[in-house]
């Protein structure tokens, strides 16, 4: 069995162009934990992610390496958070998303692409045909769930 | 192969005379690996610890040093105060001091953006006079982020400041500045307190002097909303405190440290000493009330933090300067240096000619290169010129060679500025700064640093001409 036969083809991708906020809105929309961020001709770039929208809502100096490692003398509010995010929130998505987001091949095994959801790093890992980089498909733990209680019963 | 071990045979651990493989000349040898390893260090382009190291190891190698010469060479007084001060400060860190500091000081005046500065310009000279400069930016760089994020105004002059200020106020204590560290270590007439009574004092003067064109330049235009300065003033400071406990050992230890630096000279104490049974102190009450599991990984924790790379720098470099003495290079180097004065032939002289031309060199060179290596090389090079001078009849004392050894030290400390990689504080702040998205350009840096940096060394040709030639 290999990767392309659970993973869940098609899946919701936002490009390049789309701004933090419409991103952010289909996330909550969704409650996906992330996206995929593709390209015009659906070529992979990277992923954008709950956490991704996080850290831009901290100052920066505590979200960068070598930074504050705790603030616990902020007090901050909503509208602090909401004021740090308007920076960002018109800008492309593209320039906030991991693109160094691990992902998967269609012919890689299932233990391969059990490990790799196992190692607890990503929920979501973007499937992507390794010749012309384009996004085909996505897995998460629950195609690896329902594939194994469909077994079952 | 076999060849190869029976000449390292030949050459083997007592020899103490160089005896190079292939009965090349010992100076050629030292010359080519300094000059190589030198070379490397300068490029940036390998770490500069295993560069050093490999150096050192290849002067062992060739058989320009044994074992037992280059163990010799290396001054552990220099390693021990590194290293005693990098565990009292990843204990004395843990505790949240340094935060604390940066934010009661923007508050206490009123977060306006200059004052900001201003108080964020003596902690950060004050600290890196106490530790190391590396340390200090790498605690205050970040908070200092944080502060003009949330006044929403350019981090640039703060931080450019912060670089300043670090090299700037290391300079004033033997342990303050590697450069400091190494002529304490390595020439013996020169003790902690020497540094507090002959180059402590101009610092406060280079201090303001640096700081009335930042003023001009940015100073005079900062401006913070009410709004985001609330933001500031609503930050509590006690928060910050981590662990109240820890920061009680840790001040005990470290006024404990600094008395036994100011007081240690007399009584015999080398300030490796010092600093290495202070965070051995520090540590047994860190660990205090802990079981013997929490112990181990805690004292493994605290270790771990020690720059290791910075203290194989210094190791690698020591032996290498090692093996250049062992072969005669210096000496030569010396002699180029006794060239400087000649047809002069008083001390006082001569002691001028050495002070300004050691300090101007220094300066430049610190601005260019690393001032480490440069410091590390020109102590031995001039303890021999000083040889040389007192055989050509020109003897210089005590007090005047002094004046030479401050000429270095506030040369190499402050021209550090000169440039993004004038010192290691520098990087580190840069380094942060991209990070964070505010990269600082080297020409940007170049324009402000550098002039303000020769106007720091005006100063102190003043200051030097007027105390000491």
């Amino acid at each position: 069995m290999t990767c392309s036969t659970i993973m869940h083809a098609e899946p919701i991708t936002v490009t390049e162009n789309v701004t933090v906020g419409e991103t952010v809105k289909l996330l909550a929309e969704k409650r996906f934990r992330s996206i995929p961020v593709v390209d015009g001709e659906g070529k992979m770039l990277g992923q954008f992610g709950v956490t991704n929208l996080l850290k831009l809502a901290i100052p920066t100096s505590a979200s960068t390496k070598g930074g504050m490692r705790s603030a616990d003398f902020m007090n901050d509010s909503i509208e602090d958070l909401q004021r740090r995010l308007s920076d960002d929130w018109n800008n492309p998505v593209c320039d906030y998303c991991d693109n160094d987001t691990q992902t998967l091949a269609p012919d890689d095994s299932l233990t391969r692409t059990i490990m790799c959801i196992a190692s607890g790093k990503q929920d979501n890992i973007p499937v992507v045909d390794p010749a012309s980089n384009r996004l085909v498909g996505i897995i998460s733990y629950w195609d690896i769930l329902d594939n194994l209680l469909s077994e079952i019963s | 192969m076999l060849t190869l071990l029976s000449l390292l045979a030949q050459h083997g651990a007592l020899a103490t005379e160089p005896h190079v493989i292939g009965g090349a000349d010992p100076l050629v040898a030292a010359g080519i690996i300094f000059v190589v390893t030198y070379a490397l260090i300068m490029s940036e382009r390998f770490n500069r610890a295993v560069i050093a190291m490999l150096g050192g190891g290849l002067m062992i190698l060739v058989g320009v040093l044994n074992q037992h010469s280059a163990v010799q060479a290396i001054d552990w007084n220099t390693i021990g105060l590194l290293t005693g001060m990098m565990i009292i400060v990843a204990v004395t860190r843990r505790s949240g001091v340094f935060q604390y500091l940066a934010i009661w000081s923007a508050k206490k005046v009123k977060a306006k953006p200059w004052g900001i500065l201003v108080m964020l310009s003596i902690v950060t000279a004050i600290l890196s006079a106490m530790l190391d400069n590396v340390t200090t930016v790498l605690l205050i760089a970040p908070v200092t982020l944080l502060i003009t994020e949330e006044l929403e105004i350019e981090p640039y002059p703060f931080l450019f400041a912060e670089i300043l200020f670090s090299n700037i106020g290391g300079a004033a204590t033997l342990i303050g500045d590697p450069p400091n560290i190494l002529i304490g270590s390595m020439v013996e007439t020169i003790t902690f307190n020497d540094f507090l009574v002959h180059i402590a004092p101009i610092t406060p003067l280079v201090f303001i002097a640096t700081l009335l064109p930042i003023y001009i330049l940015w100073g005079r235009k900062m401006h913070a909303s009410d709004e985001a300065r609330m933001r500031v003033l609503n930050f509590r400071e006690a928060e910050a405190i981590k662990d109240s406990k820890l920061l009680a050992k840790s001040l005990f230890v470290l006024t404990l440290v600094l008395v036994g630096f100011v007081l240690g000279h007399p009584l015999g104490l080398e300030p490796a000493t010092v600093a290495m049974t202070g965070a051995a102190l520090l540590m047994l009450l860190d660990n205090f009330g802990k079981n013997i599991e929490e112990k181990g990984e805690n004292v493994h924790h605290t270790s771990g933090e020690v720059e290791w790379v910075t203290i194989f720098f210094f190791v690698g470099l020591f032996v290498i300067i090692g093996g250049l003495e062992h072969a005669g290079a210096l000496e030569i180097l010396a002699a180029k240096v006794v060239g400087l004065t000649d047809g002069i032939a008083d001390s006082a002289g001569v002691t001028k000619v050495l002070a300004l031309g050691v300090l101007w060199i220094s300066a430049i060179a610190s601005a260019i290169v690393d001032n480490i290596p440069f410091v590390a090389t020109m102590i031995p090079t001039l303890k021999a010129a000083f040889v040389q001078l007192a055989d050509n009849g020109v003897d210089l004392d005590t007090a005047q060679q002094h004046a030479v050894w401050w000429a270095l030290s506030l040369g190499a400390c402050f021209g550090g500025n000169g440039s993004l990689i004038g010192a290691s504080a520098n990087l580190i702040v840069a380094g942060f700064a991209e990070r964070a998205g505010h990269p600082i350009k080297f020409v940007t840096f170049l324009k402000t640093a550098f002039p303000l940096m020769i106007m720091s060394i005006i100063i102190a040709s003043c200051y030097l001409w007027i105390r000491y030639l």
